[in-house]
């Protein structure tokens, strides 16, 4: 817990408790994530599928790798992970990426259940940017390691986001995955643990 | 919850001449609030000064006794809705708007101002969980002398009813669906069992 690191934030105008239940919603968000797409990589699968395989796996270890850069902070703010797993998972602040109907053999809305996979991961991956965005702008000009720690964060998910929009064909960004899965190139400086 | 953009003391406007039974209630709640005598035309309720809603923007007016969410659109339509997320009750006036959407706070759901349908999760949660996904109720609301006026409810039943209908039509059709498919799922890993 950093006491003077605590004071400066909220003298600079910030609400430690909104700033740590944001911090838990997002760190929530990626522990689910990352439990949700191994389900989603695992059926990966077939022509297409495997050349999809290596892209979730890159996000679903940037996604741990997200977790483990948040919760240090929380607990500096003076905050703490909910002791219960089921609560933490309940607050998590993007819903659950399900495996879509039409891979366990339901229908398709899409018509393709690798477009439909792939729009789960898109639109988890959107969630994220938005959630990011906010901490940024709620961070900003106030609190700079929480917006250094956020703003690292939001630079891989806008790269998630471009990696599983392009395969949808939306639009070309020159982005290009890793070179090993989960590099997390933004992120890493805030980690203990080995990455990539 | 933050007060609401039009509880300050009242400008511009006339006391109208039938008050509502309620107006204690509300003068108490909303302080000087001009609410609690609006200017109304028929069922119209003055809300808001159309200049205080710049494009982009949400805020939160006291309406009928209670808060309900004003926003105005990417276009410039303005739009209004309840302030309640129907997910677990966040106020949504701290949210934002996302392409036509407001985006909550809390857990980043989305949903569509122009129709009150839950966009995400919707578009990507299996069937039976996209059917349970509730809506947001809308208001009517337009734009007049200067003014934004808003009238009761109802304006986005007719597709918000329509949505919950294709929604459980689409649960009961991918629960049929599941059944067939779980059988030809389990031949193809059977196959890929024999194959590998
Ligand atoms: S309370 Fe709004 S998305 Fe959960
Ligand atoms: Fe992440
Ligand atoms: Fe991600």
């Amino acid at each position: 817990m950093g006491k003077v690191a605590q004071e400066m934030v909220t003298k600079s105008g910030i609400n430690l408790k909104t700033l740590t239940d944001k911090l838990i919603a997002a760190a929530g968000a990626e522990f689910t994530t990352f439990y949700y797409y191994t389900i989603l990589r695992v059926a990966a699968i077939g022509m297409e599928g495997e050349g999809l395989k290596e892209i979730i796996e890159d996000a679903r270890i940037e996604d741990r790798n997200h977790f483990e850069a948040l919760f240090p902070r929380i607990y500096e703010l003076g905050g703490e992970l909910p002791r219960d797993i089921r609560k933490f998972a309940d607050l998590a602040g993007c819903p659950d990426a399900y495996l879509p109907d039409s891979l366990k053999g339901g229908k398709s809305p899409t018509g393709s259940s690798l477009k439909d996979l792939l729009t789960v991961l898109v639109e988890a991956e959107r969630c994220a940017v938005r959630c990011y965005t906010d901490l940024c702008q709620f961070t900003h000009g106030k609190d700079p390691r929480t917006y250094d720690i956020c703003a690292a964060i939001l630079n891989e998910e806008i790269e998630h986001e471009a990696w599983f929009s392009e395969y949808l064909g939306e639009g070309p960004s020159g982005h290009f995955r890793r070179g090993k899965p989960g590099t997390s190139p933004y992120v890493g400086r805030f980690m203990t643990a080995d990455h990539g | 919850m933050a007060e609401p953009s039009n509880s300050g003391p009242r400008k511009n406007l006339t006391t109208c001449a039938t008050p509502t039974p309620n107006c204690a209630e509300i003068e108490s709640r909303a302080k000087q609030a001009w609410a609690c005598c609006p200017l109304q035309k028929d069922e119209w309720h003055a809300a808001l000064p159309a200049e205080q809603l710049p494009v982009g923007k949400l805020t939160k007016v006291w309406f009928a006794g209670k808060s309900i969410l004003l926003a105005r659109l990417e276009d410039g339509t303005p739009v209004a809705a309840s302030v309640i997320c129907p997910h677990q009750q966040a106020d949504l006036s701290q949210g934002k708007i996302y392409m036509g959407a407001v985006d909550c706070p809390s857990h980043h759901y989305l949903y569509d101002l122009r129709t009150g349908v839950n966009r995400y999760p919707r578009d990507v949660f299996p069937a039976d969980l996209a059917a349970q996904l509730a809506h947001l109720p809308l208001f009517r609301v337009k734009e007049e002398d200067g003014w934004l006026w808003v009238a009761d409810r109802a304006v986005a039943d007719r597709a918000v009813a329509d949505t919950a209908a294709a929604d459980t039509a689409s649960a009961d059709t991918a629960s049929a669906d599941t059944a067939a498919a779980d059988t030809a799922a389990a031949d193809t890993a059977s196959d890929r069992e024999r194959d590998g």
